[in-house]
């Protein structure tokens, strides 16, 4: 019996070589290793394919020629073939170093990252540090990489969006893009995705020009959002208020009290993650004003004391 | 019968393997096998399947030629195998991504061979600017990081959220890393007497002993960066319950056991250290979750409203 791997081995060897594409029956005629039967050897050509596709290899359906219905695969060099790198072994031995160093948790171990580029070259380096990934992060980068608008749900709205950028920064991944329905320019945090991103046809959209991610996003958590902007006022323990100050800038303090205490200004547009970066505090902070964030801070508090009852 | 490996890795290894061999002729097996991260007996076997393969009708002159003599190897007659195949999204933002963040991190050259090396990737995946990794730079982070590579004790300030309170105390510090979205110091404790993370954010002040220290084993320096993505064992187990709306949760922090439910909602088991990160992350989830188990700390967020609450009602 003919080992799966060798079988794939020449499908892929295959359908690389041929000119034009290739009937299912020409398929099983040419390649080794598939059953007699017609129904068995379809299932085992499916089960082929879709393994194929799964690491990445583009497996077209086409027509075979222009005079009939009849249609084939083949495997679109231009589409296979990884371009030249022409990466020098300081070039290799830096991001050897680079993957071993930095762990895209649930990504391809390190070694497995570099095969196509060559494999190992000199030393590993000792972890240094992490980053999570979440399941949709891999469809929305490759949607970026090929221009291909997405849609989403997101807070239980579906949103399309052209992804102009990805940006890890305090722990988590935000796609930053254009808005189809609100028309403007949005972030979203990656892990509240909620389910599937689906994925439209390639170069749909040009991003700008010299984009900056991290400019698009902002600064702050709590101005990634479509609300009204709200001028809020929290008061920040002294054990805290020299590392918070350092995160909203100086220029947010509106006052600083005698027991080491001060009071900073922040611009919200997202009360939700607002809520969350003041309660993240926990006793080292209040929100001063205005009453109504005050208020729908004593609410959310008061919910929450209920509970346990 | 033990299962068979899935032929997915092993196909994107086979595809890997033959264009490098092949432009490489001569290569040593060991050091290809030290290169790709295959053991040389399974580097051999899946040489030995290429004799097999080719274009049909796999006639002598149509397959694949293997020769491998006194542990070296050549491969011929494999043109359409002469290039990679391209980089997966999944491979192109690993090797991006982990790129990008270590050039963020202080301290690297911005202009060396990571830089060049990811210009040339960038250019290839198809991702000029668009991906950026920020990993910050909290004050300390060099002291600790020039510490660490001497072995030197160090006497720090630090700030404990749990108590807070601002304590000082001799470490040693034996790894600097990055997880989460912050930076963390693994250290022997002389205080604690015992292993400890330390999050740089939270150091106040960093000031030298003069005293060094006995560098640990590597493997333990391994074991430290992974306390904090892999929970100790004497940590309490918590269970809760998320509504749908809060299941990035699951995503966002290990949990041993994630279980969604036909609504949409979901029970995990989350390792907890400290008390008051339990409780922020009950505070900030407020109505969509809720803790099962054990019964002890079923009325931690209720407890911390409470308390919260006191500043809202003056």
């Amino acid at each position: 019996m003919i080992d799966r791997l060798e079988r794939l081995t020449n499908l892929v060897a295959t359908l690389l070589d041929t000119r034009r594409p290739l009937t299912l029956d020409e398929i099983v005629e040419l390649v080794p290793g598939y059953p007699d039967d017609k129904l068995a050897h379809r299932r085992q050509f499916e089960r082929d394919k879709e393994t194929l596709r799964g690491i990445g290899i583009p497996v077209r359906l086409e027509p075979v020629d222009d005079l009939g219905p009849e249609q084939g695969y083949r495997i679109p060099p231009d589409e296979y073939y990884l371009p030249p790198l022409d990466l020098t072994p300081d070039e290799q031995a830096a991001l050897h170093v680079a993957v071993t160093a930095v762990r895209l948790e649930g990504g391809p171990a390190p070694a497995e990252a570099l095969w196509k580029l060559g494999g190992r070259e000199g030393e590993a380096a000792n972890a240094l540090a992490a980053l999570p990934t979440v399941s949709a992060l891999p469809a929305l980068f490759d949607a970026y990489r090929s221009r291909a608008a997405v849609t989403f749900t997101y807070r239980g709205e579906l949103r399309r969006v052209d992804p102009w950028g990805i940006l890890f920064r305090r722990g988590h991944w935000y796609v930053v893009g254009h808005d189809h329905d609100r028309g403007d320019r949005r972030s979203f945090r990656v892990d509240r995705i909620e389910g599937d991103v689906e994925t439209g046809p390639a170069r749909a959209f040009e991003p700008p020009a010299h984009l900056e991610p991290a400019a698009l996003l902002g600064d702050e958590p709590w101005r990634y959002g479509d609300e009204e902007v709200v001028s809020a006022r929290v008061a920040v323990d002294a054990a805290q208020a020299a590392a918070i100050v350092e995160q909203v800038g100086e220029d947010a303090v509106v006052e600083r009290r005698d027991d080491g205490s001060v009071v900073v200004e922040l611009s919200v547009t997202n009360t939700a993650a607002f809520r969350s970066f003041v309660l993240g505090l926990l006793d080292a902070a209040e929100v001063i004003s205005p009453p109504e964030l005050r208020d729908e801070m004593r609410a959310w508090l008061d919910a929450l004391a209920r509970s346990d009852t | 019968m033990s299962p068979r490996p899935l032929p997915g890795p092993r196909l994107r290894r086979v595809l890997a393997l033959v264009p490098w061999i092949a432009e490489h002729p001569g290569a040593a097996l060991t050091d290809i096998a030290a290169r790709f991260g295959v053991s040389e007996v399974g580097l051999e076997h899946d040489l030995g399947l290429l004799p097999m393969c080719g274009l049909p009708p796999y006639t002598p002159d149509r397959l694949i030629e293997v020769e491998i003599v006194d542990g070296h190897v050549w491969i011929r007659f494999a043109e359409y195998f002469e290039r990679p195949l391209r980089l997966s999204a999944e491979e192109g933002l690993a090797l991006l991504a982990a790129g990008r963040a270590l050039l963020a991190v202080p301290g690297s050259d911005e202009h060396g061979a990571l830089a060049t090396a990811l210009e040339k990737l960038a250019r290839v995946v198809g991702a000029a600017d668009g991906l950026a990794v920020e990993v910050g730079e909290p004050p300390f982070l060099d002291a600790l990081r020039r510490a660490t590579d001497a072995n030197e004790r160090v006497e720090i300030d630090y700030y404990s959220f749990g108590r807070d309170a601002t304590t000082t105390r001799q470490i040693d510090p034996q790894s600097v890393f990055h997880a989460f979205g912050h930076w963390y110091a693994a250290a022997y404790c002389h205080q604690a007497a015992d292993e400890r993370l330390f999050r740089l954010d939270r150091i106040r002040a960093v000031r030298p002993t003069g005293s060094h220290f006995e560098p640990p084993a590597r493997e333990d320096a391994a074991h430290f960066a992974n306390t904090v993505y892999h929970p100790r064992a004497e940590d309490p187990r918590v269970t809760l319950e998320l509504a749908s709306e809060a299941a990035w949760v699951v995503e966002s922090y290990p949990s041993e056991e994630a279980q969604e439910r036909p609504d949409g909602s979901w029970r995990v088991v989350l390792a907890v250290s400290e008390r008051a990160w339990l409780e922020r992350l009950l505070l900030q989830l407020g109505p969509a979750a809720r803790v099962m188990a054990p019964p002890g700390l079923r009325a931690v967020g209720a407890e911390a409203a409470k308390r919260l609450l006191t500043r809202y009602r003056r």
